[in-house]
């Protein structure tokens, strides 16, 4: 009988962690693009912008929505507390959407009118990025900083959301130029190769996480993991997040990228995507539980 | 209660038998104070509760077997030479001499002297004092002679040894003996104990021994009338104590005098003849009831029509009118009309389906409660078709406590006034504004009657202050203290009263009608001072002081405003402190006296509860029990079942009785009630095997009207439930939180399981008998949204018998079956 | 700053009886709500939003000094952290530190993001489905403001619940402990008095008469927020090797092409 309480955040707020951390991988991935190569890129760029754009819309409206009355999400505004990573992280979602905006328009000005923004871009991208990260990382930190025993002692919670953000996002912006028909370019290549190196990151981030609470020893976050790990939640963590989500897409992204294959990159694409959001989805319900 | 809840502070060690940390949390925080100081906390209990969570000691004894317990422990004091011998020797009866006809239970095999089988009853004429030529009592005050009550004691209680005790209560001999040995070892000179008891003793076929037990107990260990001792009766509802002190009783009259007996006292020359006795106090009897008459009847009442008291309504016998007779009767047909104010006898009374199926047969009913109850509704009851019931039930809504002006008695007999708070609702009127409504009304329709026994009635007084419709309470207390009826000079002639006057004290009752007193006890409670004003000292409100640690300025104890009764005990022979420890009043030589040319005085921290002038050395100076007519405690005490409590099984047990052959108190009532409404479980029923016992619960109050009807209180407990042990429960299958049936030969219920380690199967003679607790707050109705506040009505249970002396059920143990799910 | 006013529970004098929980409720207009099982006389696993002081029962077999069971309560409420977790947390500055040093939630701010629910690390704060805010004990502010006790306090028949400033009291609480240790009580401890200790010290501290774990309390509860340093830590690790990743992933083929 555990005292302790849960916030009960909804599966909407999963979605949010999964599209907040999409959008900032997808920026994050198309400033980087932006910046080794804005014409070898150019698609990939447009299509991260984009991405971010897409991703981030609901964002704020799920955030509302879940507080029930709208006018109270400007309270988050009217304070700056640095101890919180909530507050940090609403107003890093503001100047991060400022971002998004401005360089999905200025994409959409290039596009438009044949104009050449990427000096623009490329300041709005690298400031832009910078909250992308935190966009894409702080709601792991905010899990962290709670008391909720799974969460508490994983210390690798943003360093996973932040790396799932990416490979989401890559496997994204992977999917667009394949079904675009442009899975031939090197950009696609390059978001395969990016698709690999993420779901790398991410895999290591939940080692580090299940070792860190394995670690703490304490009788509760030994009940939390075994939740995760043996109990109600098992099928969806190792069905869903660890094989479905990032072992099999980083085999099959490795063959993809040895003898690419149109049918190959759609479906790890999908796998990222999905196994992504499971990760953060079984990650939110099993600290919750 | 002898003391009172704030003395328990010095007490050295509490010997708590009731369930007081859950029932009387208020005062339980005196016994924390105690504790804080370093007193050891004693709980004896079938069940481990917060009481025993606070204790220092728990003893789990077998539902029932109290005097086994309370023997055993005075057969340890006796045994062991703990007892307070001076004590003993002069300030109770234990040196008199006993009738040398007269035999105990050791020697009749469980009887006294005097059983007739054929009446059921004992003739008590062996069950009294050897006297001398003067008709004072024989006495030996070396205890040795065999025919002392102090023998005839110590031999009684030698067969209650700590084996027998670890047999019948169940409760382990080294536990036992510890417990004994702490209490009472922390008695003597300067050393006292206290003991609380309530339900715990009186809900059993031999309620009254029980508490006789530990009175004598008391009396052994020198712990009446002195600090941190006594007897600690905790009272129920909180004004009960005032409603038997202005006895809304069968048996007796307001302020403790017996209610007159139709063929025993035909007049009111042979009532304070019988009634009066020749030595103590109650030698002033017929000064409280003649003052009482008055008040009754007022200007009526004359010397020439005995002040009134043929228009007394008199008893037919001892042995009828109480809760359960009444009730009896109701099913048989006998009541044709019944008014219920202020209880909810459909849930609290003990057989509970006959109660509502007696209801069923009366003609009119009137439910005058704050709710609507169970008793309102008791057409509406689970399995019961309304249009079936025939009964007219009429409901009017009261006004409680908040919305009136009035007092309350509490448990340490503390009288204490309150303001309305709020004007009542609606319709709802306090019970005073309804009852003389009604009885003015009714003097309207019977205005002109001739008829003798109308007369009383007619004279009678409902008119209080200005209103008749409203009346102002401060005049009934006025009434209740006693007023002079007429203007009274002291010899000089100087007015003492001016008529009307309220009375400062009962000592200025008279028994020439030219006072009254509704209570003579209460006298003092309301006075005038020198400058003719009323003063209400209910009213006020100073709190304990360091120097009056007994706060004698908060509301007003009675009598007089004492908190401590029998105080003289506090002091030795000579009228010196025990010790300087326990010191509570004294014999002050040099104080003033009463007269201009005496000296000596008792002075000290309470009101004496004697003579303030009488000195030590003078005749009766030293016997401090003014009550009883010889002016000791008494541990030889006829009541109606026999002079020392003797330990019979209750009326439904596991087990036969290990004391004598007399399996269950010979004189016990059981109500024989028609269409087999009361059937019992015989001794060791397979059918039954579990005893059972019901209580409360520190979140409900009684029948749950005032609990289970108010959200915030409705919700503190999850359902209904019953306690068991984890062997139990397994033996059962029962899991923590599951349905259970349990079921008695009366009826059943359908409760929680709550499956417990404060529950611990008994060794009983060898064998495991298992005990199961049910608390009894619960009934059909309660909030809608908390479906937990509605549960069967355990008194469903409960069978209608009774003890031998006042008639109290057997609520605390009879037997059971627990079936697992509900069936 | 004022004195800091703390509220002292001290176990060992606490006999269950729940005043204190119903006179919140009536205090603070707390409504009824359906009770849970527990398998005891407690009502509700924890606090709720309508339950600011929840009275916990703890039957602990052989616990008690002479070795019998021991029937452990305790009245538990917020705590009332110098470090306070839930404070901490909120992004709206809706919890904030009164200027006795007790926490509280301004309805009027809080926006109902619920994170202060799983910040506190002793489960305190509750959320409130009909308002939309997070509620937890408010230390009876309008009532302390007011030259009034809380009102669990005043209702305590035992002095169980004690009010006062919080110097005083931890004085008093260590001479209660060591009587209770010459009493037979070995376990008894104080739980949360130390300033220097788990989170600042709490200004509603407790003497229990067993270990923490007993009653179901963290034995070193940490603040949350500490957590921040390292997570962010590992979060940068992350966004750099995310970083470097993608550099590596354009860079590799792409170099020199640009143009
Ligand atoms: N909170 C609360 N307080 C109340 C009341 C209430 O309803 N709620 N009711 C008031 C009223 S009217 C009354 S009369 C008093 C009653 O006060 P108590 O007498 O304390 O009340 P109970 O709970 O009925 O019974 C007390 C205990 O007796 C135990 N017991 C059963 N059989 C025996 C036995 O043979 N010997 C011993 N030693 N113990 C036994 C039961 O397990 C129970 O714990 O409480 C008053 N105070
Ligand atoms: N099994 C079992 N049965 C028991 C007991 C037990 O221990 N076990 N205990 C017994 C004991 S000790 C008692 S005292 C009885 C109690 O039994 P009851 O007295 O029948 O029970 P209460 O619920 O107290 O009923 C009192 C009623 O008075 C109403 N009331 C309150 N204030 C006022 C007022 O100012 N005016 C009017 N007119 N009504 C008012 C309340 O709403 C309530 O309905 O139960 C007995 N029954
Ligand atoms: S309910 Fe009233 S009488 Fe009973 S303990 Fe509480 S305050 Fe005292
Ligand atoms: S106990 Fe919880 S709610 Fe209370 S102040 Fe501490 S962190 Fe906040
Ligand atoms: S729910 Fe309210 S009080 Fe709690 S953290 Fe959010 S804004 Fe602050
Ligand atoms: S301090 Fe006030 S709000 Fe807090 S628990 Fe006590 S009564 Fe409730
Ligand atoms: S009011 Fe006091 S004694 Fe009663 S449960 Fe609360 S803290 Fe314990
Ligand atoms: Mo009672």
């Amino acid at each position: 009988m555990s005292l302790l309480q849960s916030s009960h955040w909804p599966f909407l707020i999963d979605v949010y962690f999964f599209l907040g951390g999409l959008a900032g991988g997808a920026f994050v991935i198309a400033t980087v693009a932006g910046l080794v190569g804005s014409r070898l890129y150019r698609d990939v760029v447009r299509a991260g912008y984009y991405v971010a754009l897409l991703a981030l819309i609901p964002c704020p409206l799920i955030l509302i929505v879940d507080l029930g009355v709208p006018g109270r999400f400007l309270n988050m505004m009217k304070t700056f507390n640095p101890q919180s990573p909530m507050s940090m992280g609403s107003w890093a979602l503001a100047v991060f959407g400022l971002c998004v905006g401005l360089a999905a328009l200025f994409t959409l000005i290039e596009d438009l009118q044949r104009k050449n923004l990427s000096n623009q871009k490329l300041i709005v991208g690298v400031i832009g990025g910078v909250f992308g990260f935190f966009v894409a990382a702080y709601p792991g930190v905010l899990l962290g900083a709670t008391a909720r025993p799974l969460w508490t002692n994983g210390h690798a919670l943003g360093a996973l959301f932040l790396a799932v953000g990416a490979s989401t996002a890559a496997a994204a912006i992977a999917l667009i130029l394949t079904l675009a028909g442009r899975a031939a370019g090197e950009g696609a290549t390059a978001i395969r190769r990016m698709t690999v190196l993420a779901l790398l990151i991410q895999a290591l981030s939940i080692v580090v996480f299940i070792v860190a609470v394995q670690g703490a020893g304490s009788a509760a976050s030994d009940r939390a993991l075994a939740l995760l790990l043996s109990g109600p939640f098992k099928m969806t963590f190792w069905v869903g997040a660890i094989i479905v989500g990032t072992v099999v897409p980083l085999l099959l992204g490795l063959a993809d990228l040895k003898r690419p294959s149109l049918a190959l990159s759609a479906v790890t694409a999908l796998l990222v995507l999905v196994g992504g959001f499971l990760v953060k989805y079984v990650v939110m319900a099993a600290g919750q539980a | 209660m002898t003391t009172n809840l704030i003395d328990i502070q010095n007490s050295d060690v509490i010997m708590a038998t009731s369930n007081m940390a859950e029932n009387h949390p208020v005062g339980f925080q005196w016994v924390m104070k105690a504790k804080e100081r370093g007193a050891k906390l004693i709980h004896v209990d079938p069940r481990f509760t917060r009481t025993s969570a606070a204790a220092d000691i728990h003893a789990p004894l077998r539902s029932g077997t109290n005097i086994v317990f309370f023997g055993g422990m005075i057969n340890y004091a006796i045994q062991n030479n703990l007892f307070f011998k001076d004590y003993v020797v002069h300030y109770t009866n234990a040196a008199f001499l006993i009738d040398p006809a007269f035999k105990t239970p050791t020697d009749l095999d469980g009887l006294f002297t005097g059983w007739d089988e054929s009446k059921k009853s004992y003739d008590r004429s062996s069950w009294k004092y050897q006297l001398d030529a003067e008709g004072n009592p024989k006495r030996d005050n070396s205890l040795k002679d065999p025919q002392t009550v102090f023998q005839l004691l110590k031999r009684h209680y030698s067969r209650y040894t700590l084996d027998m005790v670890e047999r019948v209560c169940g409760i382990p001999k080294a536990r036992f003996e510890e417990i004994s040995k702490l209490f009472c070892g922390n008695s003597g000179p300067d050393k006292t104990g206290t003991i609380t008891y309530a339900l715990n003793l009186t809900q059993h076929t031999n309620g009254v021994e029980n508490i006789r037990a530990l009175a004598m107990l008391q009396l052994l260990l020198g712990n009446i009338g002195r600090p941190g001792g006594g007897i600690v009766a905790l009272r129920g509802h909180a004004n009960v104590q005032g409603a038997t002190d202005l006895e809304l009783l069968y048996h007796e009259l307001p302020g403790y005098l017996p209610m007159p007996l139709r063929d025993a006292h035909p007049d009111l020359k042979t009532y304070l003849e019988k009634e009066t006795p020749k030595g103590g106090f109650w030698t002033n009897r017929p000064k409280f009831m003649v003052s009482l008459l008055k008040a009754f009847y007022g200007d009526a009442a004359t010397k020439e029509n005995e002040f009134g008291y043929q228009w007394l309504p008199k008893r037919a016998s001892a042995d009828a009118y109480s809760h359960q007779h009444m009730f009896v009767d109701m099913f048989h047909g006998k009541l044709k009309g019944f008014l219920a104010d202020g209880q909810n006898p459909a849930v609290g009374g003990p057989n509970a389906k006959l109660a509502r199926a007696a209801m069923g047969k009366l003609e009119w009913m009137v439910v005058a409660d704050i709710f609507l109850t169970e008793t309102a509704e008791f057409w509406k009851a689970p399995g019961t078709k309304p249009s079936d019931v025939k009964t007219e039930v009429f409901f009017l809504p009261m006004a409680p406590a908040a919305e009136k002006d009035g007092s309350l008695t509490n448990t340490m007999r503390l009288i204490q006034w309150h303001d309305a708070a709020v004007k009542p609702p609606g319709d709802c009127t306090s019970d005073a504004d309804f009852f003389c409504r009604l009885a003015i009304r009714l003097q309207k329709l019977y205005a002109g009657s001739k008829k003798e026994r109308d007369k009383g009635f007619l004279a009678a007084n409902f008119k209080y202050g200005e209103k008749a419709e409203h009346p102002d309470i401060v005049e009934v207390l006025k009434e209740v203290n006693g007023v002079a009826t007429e203007e009274i000079k002291d010899k000089d002639g100087k007015v003492v009263y001016k008529k009307g006057q309220p009375l400062n004290t009962f000592a200025h009752l008279t028994d020439d009608g030219k006072t009254n007193s509704g209570c003579w006890i209460y006298t003092g409670a309301i006075v005038e001072d020198k400058d003719g004003k009323i003063v209400n000292r209910t009213a006020s409100r100073k709190p304990a002081t360091k120097e009056d640690y007994l706060g004698h300025g908060w509301g007003f104890a009675w009598p007089a405003n004492r908190r401590i009764i029998y105080n003289r005990a506090s002091a030795d022979l000579a009228g010196r402190p025990w010790s300087e420890k326990k010191k509570l009043i004294w014999w002050d030589h040099e104080a003033p006296g009463n007269e201009p040319d005496k000296k000596g005085k008792w002075v000290g921290m309470d009101v004496p509860d004697f003579n303030p002038f009488l000195d030590p050395a003078a005749k009766n100076g030293d016997k401090p029990f003014i009550m009883r007519a010889d002016l000791v405690g008494a541990f030889f005490g006829p009541l109606n079942d026999g002079p020392f409590p003797e330990h019979y099984e209750p009326m439904e047990s596991p087990t036969k009785n290990l004391l004598s052959k007399r399996q269950t108190n010979p004189v016990a009532k059981v109500w024989d009630v028609a269409e087999g409404k009361n059937p019992l479980a015989p001794v060791g029923s397979p059918d039954y095997p579990y005893v059972i016992t019901t209580y409360r619960l520190t979140e409900h109050h009684l029948s749950g009207v005032m609990s289970r009807y108010l959200p915030m209180l409705a919700e503190l407990h999850h359902s209904h439930f019953a306690e068991l042990s984890h062997e139990l429960a397994k033996e059962l299958g029962i899991q923590n939180g599951e349905k259970v049936t349990v079921m008695s030969p009366r009826g059943k219920v359908h409760v929680t399981a709550m499956v417990t380690n404060r529950f611990k199967p008994f060794k009983i003679d060898g064998k495991t008998v298992h005990q199961i607790g049910v608390p009894w707050h619960w009934g059909f109705n309660g909030v809608p949204e908390l479906p937990g506040s509605k549960g069967d009505i355990t008194n469903d249970l409960s069978a209608t018998v009774g003890d031998p002396n006042v008639y109290i059920q057997e609520t605390k143990a009879f037997l059971c079956n627990v079936k697992k799910g509900v069936v | 700053m004022a004195r800091t006013l703390a509220m002292f529970t001290d176990t060992s004098l606490c006999i269950g009886c729940r005043a204190c929980q119903v006179a919140c409720k009536q205090w603070n207009e707390l409504g009824p709500e359906v009770p849970d099982w527990t398998g005891s006389y407690q009502n509700h696993t924890h606090f709720t939003d309508k339950t600011f002081r929840l009275v916990r029962f703890f039957e602990a077999p052989g616990a008690a000094p002479n070795g019998d069971l021991a029937w452990l309560l305790m009245s538990d409420v917020c705590k009332h952290c110098a470090d306070a977790g839930c404070l901490n947390a909120c992004p709206t500055g809706a919890i904030y530190r009164t200027e006795h040093g007790t926490v509280n939630i301004n309805q009027d701010v809080c926006n109902g993001c619920r994170y202060c629910v799983s910040a506190c690390p002793f489960g305190v704060v509750s959320f409130n489905e009909q308002t939309g805010t997070a509620t937890k004990c408010t230390f009876c502010n309008d009532r302390i403001h007011n030259g009034l006790g809380p009102a669990c306090a005043k209702a305590c028949p035992t002095e169980s619940i004690q009010f006062g400033f919080r110097d005083d009291l931890v004085v008093k609480a260590q001479k209660r402990v060591e009587t209770l240790k010459g009493m037979g009580f070995k376990e008894a401890q104080l739980y949360g008095a130390d300033s220097k200790g788990f989170l600042g010290g709490l200004n509603a501290f407790f003497l229990l008469l067993g270990k923490p774990e007993t009653y179901g309390l963290p034995v070193n509860p940490k603040l949350p927020q500490k957590n921040i340093f390292v997570d962010s830590l590992l979060s940068i690790g992350s966004a750099v090797l995310v970083g470097v990743g993608a550099l590596m992933a354009f860079r590799s083929r792409g170099d020199g092409k640009e143009g």
